[in-house]
């Protein structure tokens, strides 16, 4: 509770002496659509981590970046996520042991 | 002191054997490679890599698990110089000045200032831990709350240094962490406290996702939508290494660094996070040139870089010298050579000379091993920076996911990453600092990820940090010399950035899918939806859910129980720490899983504790025993009841006498409230009618500490954690809560012998599955269970523990646990809330 009313009191400060700054719209938000989009992706990986496995999730999240959100080849997209999540599986789950979800198939 | 260097040579000839020398490089090359990905530092990559070590003599296990722990702490710093991705708490003053000199094209530089300051720091701290253990152990138990609040001072001091902006946002911001970090179990009185029903908040929010979530998902979000990539840094070899000037620049942080490392590390609880702090604030105090801070400072990167070194050094004092696990780092390191028949503690240096004097050379070993394979790698590292930027941020995007499931195995933990990236890039957009809220968070990471129970004290530390930072730009090298200031304003806002620089026409960046993803995906849904066609058992890896933190006795009975189980199921079968909420979370997982016979539990006596006290607090239950379909019980040990050597009760009957006339002054430690060191003196308590001081601690350790620190007078305990300090004439035993004497202390009687027969309290271990699982499934378990509780190396690894395998199975485990439950859960509401009282 004190907690509580100390951080707003800090807000209150902020608020009032805040009023020369420059508006938040001036600060330049273009960047907005790949924030929305990488926010998007790391939202699909926590929800199917654990429901479609390590492999599986980080491929498809991979490949929606590589090649939707940052317009790479087709081919090169799917390449580089299978192998990487392929590599980073092997490399961590079955040489060094850190455990990483399979999913329903074992994937 | 001749002695001294003839064990030290002793030891140096074991660790410099050709075969020694190999697990040397392989534990640095394996921790390194660990201690990469973000979020898994030194704890958790010791904790993960120990299995792979059950198969070695005693020797090269310890010799190759100091060099993970070495390599761990290395790997960590490369992300956070290459990537700003904090590894731990401790790294993110390597952030500061380590990612502003790599946005320089000083990569390779701040790397090997980090090497060879860790290095430095190693080598001087370990030549301290080996003359000075004993003494300085000594007075580190000394160390209680009023001490510790001592350092929270020390943290408002440090916070006056070190902001450098707006000392109002950052207050807020520290505030704000603070808020956070409240959230999770009491540990006073077991209140949930803002979790709204979210069992994984039970142990409230973890420093590593909320880290690389401000840190490293914050600084992809604002920088990977920025107009096209600049030309990636080619550095060439002249250009990886620090210059003179950067060498004569971090000589002296490095050295004050590790000296001031060394003493805060050896505080039990406090270790490297505070260190780190103090470094950093102390290197900008008195540095000639304090605004080059958080701008690429040598000393910002050498300084805090030693500090966080030696400082976990110096937490091996306790460990070594007295066999106290003082924080987290030790507690594993403890577990790890506890598992290899290795006891520290106040004996160790006089009856296994050679051991001790062997960590301590394998600690020199790994140190040089890690100098020599890390500054060859400098290079290899800053050719990371090389990758076009659209193409490595989503590879960092994948290993921040992979580093922050990783520590606890929670989808949570990634959330929580994910909202704090968010929140965090527009805190960078609006100028707020972001390092205050992450050591605000602190405290209530302890149990989670590893930080140290001091930052509980110190969360008020604040520091500054560079303004909004372009990873692009980091590729891009060194700051145009005629006009330096414009480019610090390209780094300090994307905004900005535009105006400045040149302008590029912006990419689209349409959200159309393309056929081939669409193809990706069906394949991906395709194959979940054949999910659920029958397969033999077991068909798949096996998973064996320890709900506690790794180092405990249920991660460290799982482990070998796993191995085992893996050789007669000829099936892999691995073992995944679910932690949280005393346990409730890893148990609730299993309680809600599938019940296949995939998912499995090793559950301690807690299990039977956690719904009675949900009951009391009037929560819904995270679960409920009825839950379980009881496998087998695989170990069971009495508590004892320990008082120090030098206070006046010589029996068990003058314990309670005493107690007695002085009802609620006699006080006793434990791991937690309603934790089981809690639960058999509140046993004993109520069979003998006395009153005790029950003072609850963060833990097993701490609470061992806390009486040899004589600030309490009493501990539950199991035997095999209080047998070297018995031994050592530190503690006394009173008596013991089993049915039968313990073996290793024949002349301790029961408290049933004593006529408290209600007083029975066993720390036991067994596998559960979840309630549905098919009884053919459950018997091929129970036979797979019978056998591997025989396997000779399962049976060497729990003697090496010390703790006696107690095997039952079906009815009579169901029996037995039965009425270990019913006996809990009378304890539980006899003990009533504790508020209340």
């Amino acid at each position: 509770m004190a907690l509580a009313l100390v951080l707003l009191g800090f807000g209150a400060l902020l608020v009032a002496l805040g009023k020369g700054a420059p508006a938040v719209s001036s600060l330049g938000w273009t960047e907005w659509r790949h924030a929305v989009a990488i926010f998007v992706v790391c939202a699909f990986a926590a929800l199917a981590l654990e429901r479609l496995g390590f492999r599986v999730t980080i491929a498809l999240s991979l490949a929606f970046l590589l090649r939707v959100v940052e317009r790479q080849g087709s081919i090169f997209s799917a390449v580089l996520s299978v192998a990487f999540a392929a590599g980073a599986f092997l490399l961590f789950d079955t040489f060094l042991r850190v455990p990483l979800p399979r999913g329903p198939l074992g994937l | 002191m001749t002695e001294t260097l003839h064990n030290l040579v002793l030891g140096f000839s074991v660790a410099l054997s050709p075969p020694i020398l190999l697990y040397a490089f392989v534990g640095c090359v394996v921790g390194t490679l660990v201690g990469v990905l973000p979020g898994v530092g030194p704890l958790a990559g010791i904790s993960l890599l120990l299995p792979a070590t059950f198969g070695l003599d005693a020797t090269r296990a310890i010799v190759m698990l100091a060099g993970i722990y070495y390599g761990a702490m290395y790997g960590g710093s490369t992300t956070s110089i290459l990537m700003r991705i904090p590894g731990e708490a401790a790294s993110v003053m390597t952030c500061i000045d380590g990612y502003a000199m790599a946005r320089k094209g000083r990569a390779g530089a701040a790397l090997a200032i980090a090497a060879v300051g860790s290095y430095v720091a190693g080598t001087v701290s370990v030549v301290a831990l080996m003359l000075l253990a004993p003494p300085l152990a000594s007075f580190a138990l000394r160390f209680g709350p009023p001490e510790y609040f001592a350092l929270l001072v020390l943290g408002l001091l440090v916070l006056a240094y070190m902001s450098s902006g707006s000392m109002l946002r950052a207050l807020a911001m520290a505030t704000l962490g603070l808020l956070l970090g409240m959230i999770g179990i009491d540990q006073m009185t077991g209140y949930f406290r803002y979790s709204y029903g979210v069992v994984e908040l039970g142990d409230g929010i973890g420093v590593v996702p909320v880290a690389v979530g401000l840190f490293g998902l914050a600084e992809i979000l604002a920088t990977a939508g920025l107009p096209a990539p600049p030309p990636v840094l080619r550095p060439t070899l002249r250009e990886l290494l620090p210059t003179r000037q950067e060498w004569r620049d971090a000589a002296w942080p490095i050295g004050r660094g590790t000296v001031l490392g060394f003493l805060i590390g050896i505080v039990p609880g406090s270790a490297h996070i505070i260190a780190s702090f103090v470094s950093y604030a102390l290197e900008r105090k008195l540095s000639k040139r304090p605004e080059e801070f958080g701008q690429g400072a040598v000393a910002g990167v050498a300084g805090p870089e030693s500090a966080n070194n030696s400082a976990t050094s110096g937490a091996f004092v306790p460990m070594l010298a007295l066999g106290v696990p003082s924080g987290p780092i030790p507690a594993v390191m403890l577990a790890a050579m506890m598992v290899h028949g290795v006891s520290p503690g106040p004996l160790l240096i006089k009856q296994q000379p050679e051991l001790f004097w062997g960590f301590i050379a394998s600690m020199y070993v790994g140190n040089v091993v890690l100098l020599i394979l890390n500054l060859p790698l400098v290079g290899v590292f800053v050719n990371i920076l090389r990758v076009p930027y659209p193409i490595l941020y989503p590879s960092i995007l994948a290993f921040c996911i992979l580093g922050v499931y990783a520590v606890n195995g929670s989808v949570v933990d990634v959330w929580i990453m994910l909202l704090m990236g968010a929140f965090g890039y527009l805190l960078r957009k609006l100028g707020f600092e972001t390092a205050p809220i992450v050591l605000g968070v602190c405290p209530g990471a302890d149990d989670r990820d590893g930080a140290a129970p001091v930052a509980r004290d110190v969360r008020r530390a604040v520091c500054d940090l560079p303004r909004a930072a372009d990873l692009r730009h980091a590729a891009r090298g060194r700051p145009r010399p005629d006009n330096p200031g414009a480019q610090a304003a390209r780094h300090a806002e994307p905004g900005l950035a535009r105006a400045a620089g040149p302008r590029r026409k912006r990419r689209r960046t349409p959200m159309k899918l393309s056929r081939a993803f669409w193809l990706v995906s069906l394949m991906g849904l395709a194959a979940v939806a054949t999910v659920g066609a029958q397969e033999p058992y077991p068909s798949r890896p096996v998973t064996i859910v320890a709900p506690f933190p790794p180092g405990g006795v249920a991660d460290l009975t799982a482990r070998p129980v796993a191995a085992a189980m893996e050789k007669v199921l000829k099936n892999p079968v691995g073992v995944v720490n679910k932690t949280g909420a005393a346990g409730a979370v890893g148990m609730q997982f299993v309680a809600t899983s599938k019940p296949d016979g995939y998912t499995l539990l090793l559950a301690l006596s807690s299990i039977s504790i956690i719904p009675e006290a949900d009951k009391l607090f009037g929560r819904p239950p995270a679960f409920t025993v009825d839950q379980f379909a009881p496998i087998a019980l695989i170990s069971a040990d009495p508590t004892i009841l320990v008082v120090p050597a030098d206070k006046p009760w010589k029996t068990a009957a003058d314990f309670i006498a005493d107690a007695r006339k002085r009802p609620g002054q006699i006080s006793y430690s434990s791991s937690g409230v309603y934790g089981t060191l809690h639960m058999a003196m509140e046993l004993l308590s109520h069979a003998a009618s006395i009153k005790l001081r029950h003072v609850p601690y963060a833990g097993a350790g701490p609470a061992l500490t806390a009486i040899l620190g004589g600030h309490v007078d009493a501990l539950a305990s199991g035997p095999a954690v209080v047998l070297p300090h018995i031994k050592a004439g530190k503690l006394r035993a009173l008596a013991g809560w089993g049915d039968k004497r313990v073996a290793a202390l024949p002349e301790v009687p029961t408290f049933k012998e004593l006529g408290f027969t209600d007083a029975e309290f066993y720390i036991w271990a067994g596998v559960f599955a979840p309630r549905g699982t098919p009884e053919p499934v459950l018997a091929k378990l129970r036979e797979t269970l019978r056998v591997a509780v025989a396997d000779s190396d399962f049976k060497s690894a729990m003697d090496k523990l010390e703790t006696p395998i107690v095997f039952k199975q079906g009815a009579e485990f169901a029996a037995f646990f039965q009425a270990d439950a019913g006996r809990l859960a009378e304890g539980v509401r006899k003990v009533g809330r504790i508020e209340a009282k």
